[in-house]
């Protein structure tokens, strides 16, 4: 339980950091890691998009570019984004519910020192005979059960990183629902404070049962079960009802907090208080309650009888209502407010364009018919990358350099932010749009080889992604810097910044509020 | 303040055990009710 009878001394040098219980150290720890997380998913990406740079084999082998696709995925959701928004999550709810930390400090240690075994766990694989997994990160059987001595430890990987998930995600259910300040009501809560209990939410209800599925295609392939497989009387269409029912809620999992970020930053540059907050709130939990009725929208293609079809379409294009009031909300809080355009502003602007343009070519792919030509090409890739890049990533940045002043105590180099801003818009767009267009005329994903026919959008994509790439080393040294020095943060770092968190100094003291603030 | 802190920390801990419960409820019940489906 959290002690209220906090002193300010702590171990230093490394025993910090393995033995801390602090929320901001513990989200420091997360944000890092997410972080070298993302630039390992970026490399494998961009060995992908070398191979695919031409047509024909270039550098890697078959197997090994499958293996990239598959690591690439499972290392972005569970290793960089998932982790990212817990560490903002540690980082910002203790001070923004007005609690001294979060109420299972200990659990919370426990919940991150997990994934760094985790993650080795996974990319030990890759020195594994049979190579690393390569039957893509959605682990369908039987393909999945041919991997080799990596499978187990595939499995278990995915378990830690569950635990991890689950853990976490309690001890942000009991902060909320035990630390907030006396006067602090739900309804008074930050955006980001909702999204991330409703994203904890979709967590423990749905991550135990991607950990039942795994546990059963390990029981399948060590212990003779036959769950997943036809010989046996068993279904592998199941496992994709199984997997989907996980991996469409995870998909509001990587997106729902990114809503609150952008729920918090559009206000402060546009000088106006959130349009709507009472319907984002319900928005947030429509989507929520949606994203568990939709799970098979990922399976038109496996012969769902048309009663299926067709409710999977229409709860899914059901979705576009929530989705569609958070956009017009975001977009008539910045209508005649005064704005300013601070890095923070750029990518949350940014944020809501392109995330939109991706809701958009969602809508396409829910359409049953429409699915059969879209399924399985780039038109997939585009769509879920311009979502979770464009959409998640970007929020995180947002959420970096809106929050970083506060963190380090150091305003950023507002110059380099914006350049880091096109650059990264430039090239994303550059790398991702033109999948639409492979998409639609039918290269198929998962592929190292093409016909010549895709050869100049796929070299206009590879070019994209390594702009993309080497514009995120701009990030880390923007970052370096801010720590290191730079002009002084007041305590509201924005003019205007309203919540709890900006009361404190920057950088705030070790325990944010040891005397819980009264809140009007 | 002794007493509340103390009531706070059971409120903590019965939420905390109570989505643990939940979870694990997920976790088994689920493959229970695919083993025996």
């Amino acid at each position: 339980m959290v002690d209220d009878h906090h002193h300010e001394e702590h171990p230093g040098g490394l025993m910090r950091w393995i033995t801390t219980t602090n929320h901001k150290d513990i989200g420091t720890l997360y944000l890092w890691f997410a972080l070298i997380m993302f630039f390992i998913g970026g490399i494998m990406a961009l060995i992908i998009r070398a191979e695919l740079f031409q047509p024909g084999l270039q550098f890697v082998e078959p197997q090994f570019f499958n293996s990239m696709t598959t690591l690439h995925a499972l290392i972005m959701i569970f290793g960089a984004v998932m982790p990212a928004f817990t560490g903002l999550a540690n980082w910002l709810l203790p001070m923004m519910v007005g609690a001294p930390d979060m109420a299972l400090p200990r659990l919370n240690n426990w919940s991150f020192w997990l994934l760094p075994f985790a993650g080795v766990m996974l990319l030990a694989t890759l020195f594994m005979p049979g190579g690393a997994p390569a039957g893509g990160w959605t682990m369908y059987p039987p393909l999945v059960l041919q991997t080799g001595a990596a499978f187990p430890f595939l499995i278990f990987s995915v378990h830690l990183l569950g635990i991890s998930s689950v853990l976490g995600s309690i001890n942000i259910i009991a902060t909320i629902f035990n630390m907030r300040a006396p006067g602090m009501t739900l309804m008074k809560m930050p955006l980001f404070v909702w999204t991330m209990m409703i994203t904890a939410y979709l967590l423990i209800a749905t991550v135990p049962v991607l950990a039942g599925a795994v546990t059963m295609l390990l029981t399948d392939k060590y212990f003779h079960t036959s769950f997943f497989s036809a010989a046996g009387g068993g279904d592998p269409v199941m496992f994709q009802h199984i997997f989907w029912f996980f991996g469409h809620p995870e998909v509001y999992i990587l997106i729902l907090p990114a809503f609150g970020v952008v729920s918090q930053i559009i206000p402060t540059f546009a000088r106006k208080p959130l349009f709507g907050y009472a319907s984002m709130v319900y928005a947030t939990a429509s989507i929520a309650f949606l994203s568990f009725i939709v799970w098979a929208h990922h399976m038109f293609t496996t012969g769902m009888p048309l009663a299926g079809e067709l409710f999977f379409m229409f709860s899914t294009m059901l979705i576009a209502v929530p989705t569609g009031v958070k956009v017009f909300n975001w977009t008539a809080t910045m209508w005649k407010g005064s704005m300013t355009f601070e890095t923070p502003m750029l990518f949350a602007i940014g944020f809501l364009v392109m995330f939109t343009i991706g809701g958009f070519s969602g809508l396409m792919l829910a359409i049953a018919p429409a699915d059969f030509q879209y399924h399985d090409t780039y038109f997939v890739v585009a769509h879920f990358h311009y979502v979770l890049v464009t959409g998640s990533i970007y929020s995180l940045l947002a959420a970096a350099y809106f929050w970083l002043p506060k963190w380090t105590g150091n305003m950023y180099n507002e110059k380099l932010g914006k350049l880091h801003f096109w650059l990264s818009t430039i090239f994303v767009n550059l790398t991702f749009f033109p999948m639409h267009f492979t998409g639609l005329a039918g290269m198929p994903r998962r592929i190292p080889d093409y016909p010549m026919q895709f050869a100049e959008f796929n070299m206009m994509s590879s070019i994209g992604a390594f702009g993309f790439g080497l514009s995120q080393l701009l990030f880390v040294y923007i970052v370096l810097q801010t720590i290191r020095g730079g002009r002084k943060a007041t305590a509201q770092v924005w003019e205007g910044a309203e919540g709890l968190e900006w009361t404190l100094p920057s950088p705030p003291p070790y325990h944010s509020f040891s005397t819980p603030p009264e809140v009007k | 303040m002794a007493y509340n802190e103390e009531k706070r920390n059971r409120r903590i801990r019965i939420t905390a055990i109570s989505f643990g419960i939940v979870a694990l409820c997920f976790y088994f019940g689920f493959i229970a009710i695919i083993a025996t489906h």
